[in-house]
């Protein structure tokens, strides 16, 4: 071990990398100084100069992180930049420790004033549990001023090295990671993100390789509504330990490959389901099984039990020992712990069940390209019943067993089949859609009487659902959500089905009068009425003309709305809105508006459909067009007009 | 960046000041380490008829006091949880810091029988800082405690005892909050003869208090029964003004050995002034730079402008609170040293700067917030969480917000305005009203310019001239952020959808003046509605009043009109050449002793325009709870005539 640590010392000695960008704490430019925006965007409120990492590992292979940046601060607006919060586990990692900060700010004679953050201003926080924070905050701070921090942050021993990261909210010219690969210790990369490293180098040194990354010029990146997790699109360099071993020996091949990944998460579920007996879980499953006839019956009563009966206490995870006896005591758990839960009584009923680990959306697409286990975040059920399959996740509350949590639908999951490893595609096992029937009368004092029956399945139930449950009344809730804009609707009658039961299709119908819209109006001989009623309000939830990440929908979805509405006493349909029909390529949204009359009725008929989930860059402004189209339509209106009655003339 | 100041505001406000290590106090015994088997559970029948979620069955608070320097807070609280809608009131929420220290927590969860199903441990309670992210260190820390369960109805029992070290702020006592049915409540307070405690009940029923003393023991005792829920209505004062309360202060007060005395607003302002002061040498760099920049000027409003401008390009606001800085402030050198600091520091700063000026200052504490009580002014107490500072100027003050860099000079802010604040001189507090957002200060007129063509386009062109809460709000939206976060603002607050953002320009909000002005030039399809030849041209979607007002006839509460203001538009619409005016509203005015409204329209068919003007004024006041309705109704007639339409078809 002694020969091996001075090993390292050595290596360090000699390790020393020249480049144009990175230069010495406190070697700050006049250039840097007076700088007063960064021309690739004008809009940046501060820009990273330089950043740089230095990866290094003491003798347990440990890695240690030699973090340097400077940063530009453009605009008061990003004095954020300058406090710096870390937070650490002591049980696994050492946290930070050589921190120097420094604030450098242009004087009056031109000259260059230095104010070096003091020791006495690092604060270090107990956060929640066994967290903590180490803070500081730069001082002497104005608009101008160029910021400048170093750190080391040491890990605990780990078999995957943390990612580097170079893109953020702000721009940075240049990130640079400097690593040493030893022939003791080696690891595989993998990059994501769309922009590129300028330089790769890898030389070999001594039966070690140095390895050096540059990424040039990376541009901010924003949030952006309609987006998975913002860190799928940050460009970043990922690592993974391929083998450890001492010097002369024989390497221990450390590579986790999903292969192996599975292997250990399917020992530790074996491990984690003989822990509890069965019988509380069979005695439990038969309690809500009674004279069910199918498997899916049978899934649905339990998985609508755990579902209402336990709470999610906000934490995903995807370890367990098996140890449920205080969740279950408590009725309260995390991700893996009530859907254990639910695996074990679904088994016991005689439905198959096995865990699928998942990444949830915001924990970002799984790279299927880096086998490492922290990509997964929480766990689901698949359950078979009947020659079907679903995907189930009770941690959420009451919901239908067919609509997975919007969270967990984010591509692939891994199962743990007892056989074999197999990667499943997330799936809903019911369509979103709601249909929408009216039949209306207007009044000549432009006043609406009528009825709506509604029916809707996928999230459009779920989210129905869980709103009116929650509602103080189902009236109020109708008058919130679908009646919204219209105050002094009077809601007659209101048949709810099935409100109870997550699973079924929610449906209700409803009797209203006196609703009166700013868009349902009289004038002089005419009445102008919006036949989309409570439909009318749509908004384009794309606002913005430009889009810099690509577009994806949780799931795909279709709305219908026929209405007939007859004409009113002593009217004539003067005017209806032409025929609107628009489709983007291959149908992947489409959206159909047809008024017509007959026999003394307009009818309307809207179709909205979305069939795809993801739309790239170059589809944004057809996507983003198809909306304003709908907006538009609805918008339009039919004109009534007072039938002249000639005998009544002379 | 206000933000900034209110959530630091709220943690302040929990600051509780006093002396350290007096040994524990004798009174009543503490709480139980283990939760009794049974409790008593009411009949829940009536409760679920009445449409309640949950009920406090019983609320039970002891107060006991030893000394100038310590006392011992004890509650306990019965819950009962009768739906999924009544879950969160099963979390409790208790703050504490060097002042205020949790002794002893415990909780128990019982079925609709009474029986105990288990009792709260310490997983079920998690304890983390209650400090913003713009906080660089505070010690006032949160321990949550939460008893959940899925069979309703069920019982909590939440017992627990704080221990104040001082008595500069002695909580006050609220039984009930809103929209819950108190069963039964009584508060408990044991004081030796040497303190002497003060008590200002509100909306107490009368006889609830019962006095007794004993033994050089003075005991205050009240009991409530039957507290039936209280709604929250809109335009009043919060819960101070409709929900019973005990008020409660030491008359003299200790902490950290600086003696104090609420015995008035002077004794109170005093004691801030001693606690605070020989904390304001400037450095000889820090004096030469006033020195160079008081050079030529005259006048007290030219200097405290310059300083003022120094204060916002040299510092920056960053909370540190430890113990007795809750209250004292860091010496100005901290600020010249790291160019930040929290309220009291920067105040200090400027302060120091004024005193060195040799311009007369003064600090006032203020209860900063837009939706929080006003101060009790009759009752001196700890009622304060923020600084400013006052510059007297001739008649009147000029008034400083030292924790902003975005606020233009003598902007006072929202959520300092139209309050009692606590002025510090050399003889002691006095209080002092800040001044007045009213509708003659916070007033926006919009002039507009549409153009809509055959398909119903339509181009907009607007001007806006802003002030008060109108510019302050957008202050926040423009200053410092580049512009094209400028142009995403506008789209995504735009009340219709924009096709093309022409042009937008908001840089005279980087001036830090106000009125404020700005402008921009868009394309929409969306304002427009058609059906075949017609056109419908809204009177006013672009600047309607966002207002939801409650059903006629419930109201309990006076109403206070506060943030009052004016708004004028100017329209001109542009309609397309062949078309004409099939039908136009009619003018109207409405006038009512609390607000006007009035809208004219005038078509000039030679030039195929159409002129609007709209103007909406709500006058600063006070109503009574039956003119309610008077003002809902104004509301809804506002919000009618916004709606109104012109119809324009083509001529055949």
């Amino acid at each position: 071990m002694k020969k091996y640590s001075f090993l390292v010392a050595v290596c360090m000695l000699g390790w020393s990398n020249v480049n144009a960008q990175v230069s010495e704490f406190g070697d700050v430019s006049m250039d840097e100084l007076t700088m007063e925006r960064y021309e690739a965007d004008t809009s940046a409120a501060a820009v990273v100069l330089f950043e740089s990492g230095r990866m290094t590992f003491d003798r347990w292979f440990r890695p240690e992180m030699e973090y340097h940046v400077r940063i530009k601060i453009l605009d008061e607006s990003a004095f954020d930049h300058a406090t710096i919060q870390v937070r650490y586990n002591p049980e696994i990692e050492q946290g930070i420790a050589k921190i120097k900060g420094a604030t450098y700010n242009l004087g009056e004679q031109g000259e260059m004033v230095t104010s070096k953050l003091n020791k006495k201003d690092i604060f270090k926080e107990d956060y929640i549990g066994n967290v903590k924070t180490t803070k500081f905050t730069l001082p002497s701070l104005s608009a101008g001023s160029v910021i400048e921090y170093s750190y080391v942050k040491k890990y605990g021993w780990t078999s995957n090295l943390p990612d580097w990261v170079v893109q953020r909210d702000i721009p940075v010219i240049w990130s640079e990671l400097n690593m040493r690969e030893r022939k003791e210790h080696t690891f595989k990369t993998s990059f994501a993100g769309a922009h590129p490293f300028a330089i790769q180098d890898s030389e070999p040194n001594k039966g070690n390789v140095d390895h050096r990354w540059v990424a040039k010029d990376v541009p901010g990146i924003k949030r952006e509504p309609f987006i998975n997790s913002l860190d799928n699109y940050r460009s970043r360099i990922l690592f993974q330990t391929e083998s450890i071993g001492a010097a002369g020996d024989r390497p221990v091949d450390l590579l986790l490959t999903w292969g192996r990944i599975y292997t250990g998460l399917k020992e530790l579920y074996s491990q984690a389901e003989k822990r509890e007996k069965e019988k509380f879980y069979k005695e439990e499953a038969a309690k809500l099984i009674g004279g069910l006839s199918t498997d899916e019956e049978k899934m649905a009563a339990i998985f609508d039990y755990v579902s209402k009966t336990y709470k999610w206490n906000g934490a995903h995870n995807i370890i367990t020992y098996g140890d449920f006896k205080k969740v279950r005591q408590k009725k309260e758990g995390d991700s893996v712990d009530i859907n254990f839960i639910l695996m074990r009584m679904l088994k016991s009923a005689g439905i198959g069940a096995t865990p699928v680990v998942i990444s949830t959306r915001a924990h970002g697409l799984i790279n299927k390209d880096a086998p490492f286990i922290d990509q997964f975040n929480s766990v689901i059920i698949l359950a078979r019943a009947d020659g079907k399959e679903f995907f189930l996740d009770a941690s959420m509350g009451p919901r239908s067993y067919k609509m997975l949590p919007e969270k967990d639908i984010n591509g692939a999951g891994m199962e743990i089949h007892p056989l074999l490893m197999k990667w499943v595609d997330i799936s809903l096992s019911e369509p979103t859609k709601d249909v929408y029937m009216v039949e209306a009368s207007v009044t000549p004092d432009a006043i609406v009487s009528g009825k709506v029956s509604a029916s809707m399945t996928g999230y459009f139930a779920q989210d129905f659902r869980v709103d009116m449950n929650k509602a103080e009344d189902h009236k109020q809730h109708l008058r919130k959500d679908l009646f919204d804009g219209f105050a002094g609707v009077v809601i007659d009658e209101l048949e709810v089905k099935d409100i109870e039961d997550y699973s079924k299709p929610m449906v209700y119908t409803s009797e209203f009068s006196n609703l009166r819209g700013d868009n349902i109006k009289v004038s002089g001989d005419f009445i102008y009425m919006n036949p989309m009623l409570f439909m009318s309000d749509l908004e384009n939830p794309f606002k913005e003309s430009e889009r810099t990440l690509p577009v994806n929908f949780v799931n795909t979805f279709s709305t219908r709305y026929i209405a007939n509405i007859k004409i009113p006493e002593g009217y004539e349909v003067d005017e209806l809105p032409k025929p609107k029909a628009f489709s983007l390529p291959d149908k992947a949204a489409t959206f159909r508006r047809v008024v017509s009359t007959k026999d003394g009725m307009v009818t309307v008929l809207f179709d909205q459909r979305l069939n795809k989930t993801d739309f790239p860059i170059e589809e944004y402004e057809q996507l983003r067009g198809l909306f304003r189209e709908i907006v538009e339509s609805n918008n339009e209106r039919v004109v009534f007009k007072k039938v002249r009655e000639i005998a009544n003339e002379e | 960046m206000l933000n900034k100041v209110y959530t630091y505001l709220l943690l302040f406000i929990l600051l509780i000041g006093c002396s350290s290590s007096t040994p524990v106090v004798e009174y009543e015994p503490s709480i139980s380490k283990n939760a009794t088997e049974r409790m008593v559970f009411p009949n829940t029948m009536l409760y679920t008829l009445q449409g309640y979620n949950h009920v406090v069955n019983d609320h039970q608070t002891s107060l006991y006091v030893k000394d100038k320097s310590s006392a011992v807070l004890k509650v306990r609280e019965d819950l009962i949880i009768l739906n999924e809608r009544g879950i969160e009131r099963g979390r409790l929420q208790l703050f504490y810091d060097s002042f205020r220290e949790i002794k002893a927590i415990s909780g128990a969860l019982y079925d609709f029988q009474g029986k105990l199903i288990r009792e709260l441990d310490e997983d079920d309670i998690i304890d983390f800082p209650a400090s913003s992210s713009y906080s660089l260190y505070e010690d006032n820390r949160v321990k949550e405690a939460t008893l959940n369960y899925n069979q309703f109805p069920y019982g909590i029992r939440f017992e627990y005892e704080i221990e104040l070290n001082g008595l500069l702020s002695v909580p006050g006592w609220y039984p009930q909050q809103f929209n819950e049915y108190v069963h039964q409540a009584g508060l408990h307070i044991e004081t030796p003869d040497s303190v002497s405690i003060k008590i200002k009940e509100q909306n107490m029923p009368v006889n609830a208090q019962k006095n007794t003393s004993s033994n050089q023991r003075n005991i205050y005792s009240w009991e409530l029964n039957k507290l039936e829920p209280v709604q929250h209505e809109r335009f009043t004062n919060l819960r101070e003004y409709n929900i019973p309360h005990v008020l409660l202060a030491a008359e003299e007060f200790e902490i950290d050995s600086y003696k104090g005395s609420f015995s008035s607003w002077k004794d109170f302002g005093l004691w801030y002034r001693k606690l605070n002061s020989g904390r304001q040498q400037l450095n000889e760099e820090t004096r030469s730079e006033i020195d160079s920049l008081m050079q030529g000027l005259s006048g007290i409003e030219n200097r405290a402008r310059v300083i003022y401008k120094y204060l916002q390009e040299n510092t920056r606001y960053i909370s540190i609170q430890l113990g007795i800085g809750g209250w004292q402030t860091f010496p100005a050198s901290f600020v010249e040293e790291k160019g930040y600091g929290d309220c009291k520091a920067l105040t200090n700063f400027t302060f120091s700067i004024f005193e060195y000026a040799g311009i007369k200052a003064y600090p006032v504490l203020i209860k900063n917030g837009t939706s929080n009580a006003p101060i009790v002014d009759d009752f001196p107490s700890q009622q304060f969480n923020h600084v400013v500072l006052a510059v007297p100027d001739g008649e009147r003050y000029i008034w400083l917000e030292c924790t902003s860099q975005i606020l233009p000079f003598g902007y006072i802010s929202l959520s300092n305005a139209d309050r009692y604040g606590l002025m510090i001189t050399e003889e002691g507090g006095k209080l002092i009203h800040t001044p007045v957002f009213d509708q003659k200060v916070n007033y926006r007129s919009n002039n507009t310019k549409i153009n809509v063509d055959e398909n119903g386009d339509a181009s907009i062109r607007t001007s806006t001239l802003s002030n008060g809460l109108f510019y302050e709000e957008l202050l926040y939206a423009f200053d410092g952020k580049p512009e094209s976060d400028h142009k995403s603002w506008l789209r995504n607050n735009y009340p219709i959808n924009i096709s093309d953002l022409l042009d937008f320009d908001a840089s005279s909000y980087k001036k830090k003046e106000f009125p404020g002005t700005h402008s921009y030039a868009i394309t929409t399809r969306s304002l427009v509605s058609k059906a075949g030849n017609r056109l419908f041209l809204p009177l006013n979607k672009l600047n309607t009043w966002d207002i939801e007002i409650g059903q006629n006839g419930d109201r309990t509460q006076d109403i206070d009109l506060r943030y009052t203001f004016t708004e004028i538009d100017s329209i001109q619409i542009q309609i397309p050449q062949g078309y004409y005016v099939e039908s136009i509203p009619a003018s109207e005015i409405i006038e009512k002793g609390f607000g006007t409204f009035s809208l004219k329209i005038r078509p000039e068919t030679e030039f195929n325009t159409i002129h609007i003007t709209r103007q909406l004024t709500l006058f600063r006041k006070k109503l009574s709870a039956e003119e309610f309705d008077a003002l809902s109704s104004f509301i809804r007639d506002v919000k009618k005539a916004d709606e109104l339409e012109i119809v324009i078809n083509k001529e055949s």
